[in-house]
């Protein structure tokens, strides 16, 4: 991935015979740092490790001598239990990122952008690996910020311009087109209403004032998302409590281990040895289940930041998970929870 | 001389259009792929078109490496296939030299006549071969053929489902950016806009198929390799593009392939927990003996708003000497409104009994809601669901019962409403009828 542009005619050498100038000129990083043309820039070029058992990888990081910082990597998503799938799951997946539409799998915020690299170049990655995407971070996020949508727009032109500049190094004709304009209003935080907790219909909690416990939520806009997220109460990028509907099956992958092997196994009720429609688990901090649904797997989870709120969990899962199952048409589905 | 320079800055030139014109002097768009010092030379004789002396001087120079010139080289300029609408070298594998996977005797030659004004049908078939000869004299051909078929809808009932379906079902996925068409790695249907319509108003489709000829001692058959599932959406469009132009009917913009072009798991995926195809309780291993289930495998096609499908094979086998699998079970759900209108006037735009005198098939059983029709070997079913008019349709059995073959269908048509949040159209369903489900009633605005 060759993405810095201070000196086009350094990188010719690397690119093969094909000229390369690199992902991006000297005009994306200036707009990228809102016209400041001081940009320094390092990158590891894209390359396999020993067995290639990870796929490819690279990443490069540009640098404004006044502290503002741009990183972008190429990688396969991490699928392994306490990988970088969590960390990532939590900032790329967060509520205020937009899908990107236009049948790409990718999302954007003011400071994450994320793009898989498109299937018709690298090909479908297997059921047990994760696909492979160019994701970049602009910085720290402020969650209770509204996303800023030109700096966001300029993340996505970015990240599809790093993409696409490394389908043209594989030598995958079609770029993928500018997303900007078709992208949704970003996420504002809303006033829930009692019995539809992050705006689920019929979702609610009994009795007690939720207000007091948890902050107002944030909920992922745009139609046709890959994931539905809910989260409130972030500190350090991380939710303190998080609903969310992993929709595309392609991000399946990301917690297809931990949905065998996470806590006291859940299942759906009337399952047994004929039909199997999912699995998951239930501990004190996190809910989890794996459906099969005619889309392929969908995974719901409830989680939060430590323990103390398991009986919270324990409610809320069941409810959530057949709620958004009818919503995605992957409905009736009833679970079964371990004893208490 | 011209040397390594002139090529690499003729190869960072950007790659010409499918469908362009010839352009003087223009850049052999594949060069990029191409390796090694032969492509080189190719490829500066292909882009000098005029350079005669230049040329002739690389090729005596290349003499000694043997029969590397295709019919085509060198001094005319790039070749063009199917009335025009396909350009060597323009993208899409079977139009480069990828497309011949031996290296004598290669030709790529095209037949067939463009639609027009007055006759707005159109066929063309691509034909490439070439062969390879092994020191032990033996002698591997081939023979890849695309054909282009631009046109309505056939006309009998049965054989318009079967048409329809067989491009809808298995690994075809719906073209990108609202396109109403399909494609696959070997065949694909595009429907053309209303503009194209016939004059008693049927939708006009473009259809592309490729076939690999086996050879004639091989086990199995093969598959064509025409460069994916992008190359023949490509295709696809540009054929449509050049046959709207010939037939008059061409709008201000050319269709285009934007977006990337979704892709499918690599394999047929199994099933061992749950229904079939994820289709919840569809079990069509129950109803086989059990050395033909083991054999089964399930190809989940796309599943979103506007298309679903579900195709069931036997697996060959080569103990029995089966050169290809055996279809058992296509169900296909679309909703997307251009290719449902290719099945108007069949079962669905008036009373499925006046209907189906005149088509081949007869009225549905009871209890299926909205309209349809039935043969031996297909069904139809159109029913409003979610707001929309939905075409569920089932074709081809060779293997099992009708009523098992029946009863998937309902199965599965019931499994796809529910999921698009409308009620049950087959018989049989929880609810089917008066009480139909609570998430069905709810959404189901049409109510045919």
């Amino acid at each position: 991935m060759a993405l810095a542009a201070a000196h086009p005619r350094a990188l010719a050498a690397r690119g093969g015979r094909r000229r390369r100038r690199g992902a991006f000129n000297e005009d994306d990083v200036a707009d990228l740092f809102h016209g400041k043309r001081d940009i320094k820039s390092s990158e590891v070029g894209v390359s396999y490790d020993r067995v290639a058992s990870e796929g490819p990888a690279g990443s490069c990081e540009l640098l404004s001598p006044r502290g503002h910082r741009v990183r972008a990597r190429l990688h396969q998503l991490d699928v392994r239990f306490a990988g970088a799938g969590d960390k990532w799951a939590d900032e790329f997946l967060s509520a205020r990122m937009t899908p990107l539409g236009g049948g790409l799998l990718g999302m954007v915020s003011d400071t994450r952008a994320w793009l898989a690299v498109p299937e018709g170049c690298v090909g479908r990655s297997s059921d047990d690996d994760g696909p492979l995407v160019l994701d970049m971070e602009a910085g720290w996020t402020t969650y209770d910020d509204v996303v800023d949508t030109g700096e966001r727009a300029r993340l996505a032109r970015a990240v599809v311009k790093l993409v696409n500049d490394y389908m043209a190094e594989r030598g995958c004709e079609s770029p993928v087109a500018d997303p900007t304009a078709r992208l949704a209003a970003p996420a504002r935080f809303t006033d829930e209403k009692r019995n539809a907790i992050c705006g689920v219909e019929g979702l609610g909690l009994p009795g007690r004032d939720r207000k007091s416990r948890y902050d107002r939520p944030l909920v992922t806009a745009g139609t046709a998302a890959p994931v539905r997220t809910c989260d409130r109460d972030v500190l350090f990028g991380h939710p303190r409590l998080r609903l969310m509907t992993v929709e595309d099956p392609r991000l399946a992958v990301l917690y297809k281990g931990l949905s065998y092997d996470g806590g006291r196994p859940v299942t759906a009720a009337g399952d047994g040895r004929a039909q199997v429609r999912g699995r998951g688990f239930l501990r004190d901090d996190m809910g989890l289940f794996q459906a099969s649904c005619q889309t392929g797997d969908v995974t719901f989870l409830v989680r939060a930041a430590d323990g103390r709120r398991a009986a919270d969990i324990r409610r809320l899962l069941p409810q959530y998970v057949a709620l958004e199952a009818d919503r995605l048409g992957c409905g009736p589905l009833r679970l079964s929870l371990p004893p208490a | 001389m011209t040397g390594e320079n002139s090529v690499d800055r003729l190869v960072d030139r950007p790659v010409d259009g499918l469908v362009d014109g010839l352009v003087d002097g223009s850049v052999d768009g594949s060069a990029d792929r191409l390796v090694g010092p032969l492509a080189r030379v190719r490829r500066v004789v292909r882009t000098r078109r005029g350079g005669a002396a230049t040329g002739l001087v690389v090729a005596l120079l290349a003499g000694g490496i043997g029969t590397w010139a295709t019919d085509t080289w060198p001094f005319e300029g790039r070749d063009h296939y199917c009335w025009g609408a396909w350009q060597q070298d323009s993208g899409p594998g079977v139009l480069g030299d990828e497309a011949f996977s031996g290296d004598d005797g290669r030709s790529r030659t095209s037949t067939g006549s463009a639609p027009t004004a007055g006759t707005p049908r159109g066929e063309c078939r691509l034909t490439v071969s070439s062969r390879d000869r092994y020191s032990d004299g033996d002698e591997k051909r081939q023979r890849t053929t695309v054909t282009v078929k631009y046109g309505p809808a056939p006309g009998p009932t049965a054989d318009r489902v079967r048409w329809l379906g067989g491009y809808l079902g298995d690994r075809a996925m719906p073209l990108p950016d609202g396109l109403p068409g399909v494609a696959d790695g070997h065949h694909g249907l595009l429907v053309l806009p209303e503009r194209c319509d016939t004059r008693d108003g049927r939708p006009t489709a473009v259809t592309l198929n490729g076939q690999e000829r086996a050879d004639a001692d091989a086990a199995l058959s093969g598959v064509p390799d025409l460069g994916g599932s992008r190359a023949v959406a490509e295709l696809l469009v540009a054929a449509a593009n050049k046959g709207m132009e010939s037939a008059g009917c061409a709008g201000p913009e050319p269709l285009l392939v934007s977006g990337p072009v979704p892709t499918l798991p690599e394999r047929a995926e199994t099933f061992a927990e749950g229904g079939a195809c994820r289709i919840p309780g569809l079990d069509i291993e129950g109803g086989l003996d059990k050395e033909t289930a083991l054999r089964v495998q399930y190809q989940v096609g796309a599943v979103n708003k506007d298309l679903q499908s579900c195709s069931v094979r036997v697996g060959r086998s080569l103990r029995l000497g089966e050169r290809s699998d055996q279809q058992l079970f296509d169900a296909v759900m679309v909703r997307e409104p251009r290719l449902t209108a290719l099945l108007d006037g069949v079962g669905g735009e008036k009373p499925s009994g006046k209907e189906a005198g005149k088509s081949s098939g007869k009225p549905l059983g009871k209890g299926w809601r909205g309209t349809g029709v039935s043969g031996e070997d297909f069904a139809l079913v159109r029913a409003g669901c979610a707001g929309r008019s939905a075409a569920f349709l089932t074709f081809g059995t060779s293997v099992g019962s009708s009523a098992a073959h029946s009863g998937h269908f309902a199965t599965f048509s019931n499994a796809v409403a529910r999921r698009l949040g409308c009620a049950p159209v087959a018989p049989g369903a929880p609810g089917a009828s008066g009480a139909p489900s609570t998430a069905g009633t709810a959404k189901d605005g049409s109510g045919q």
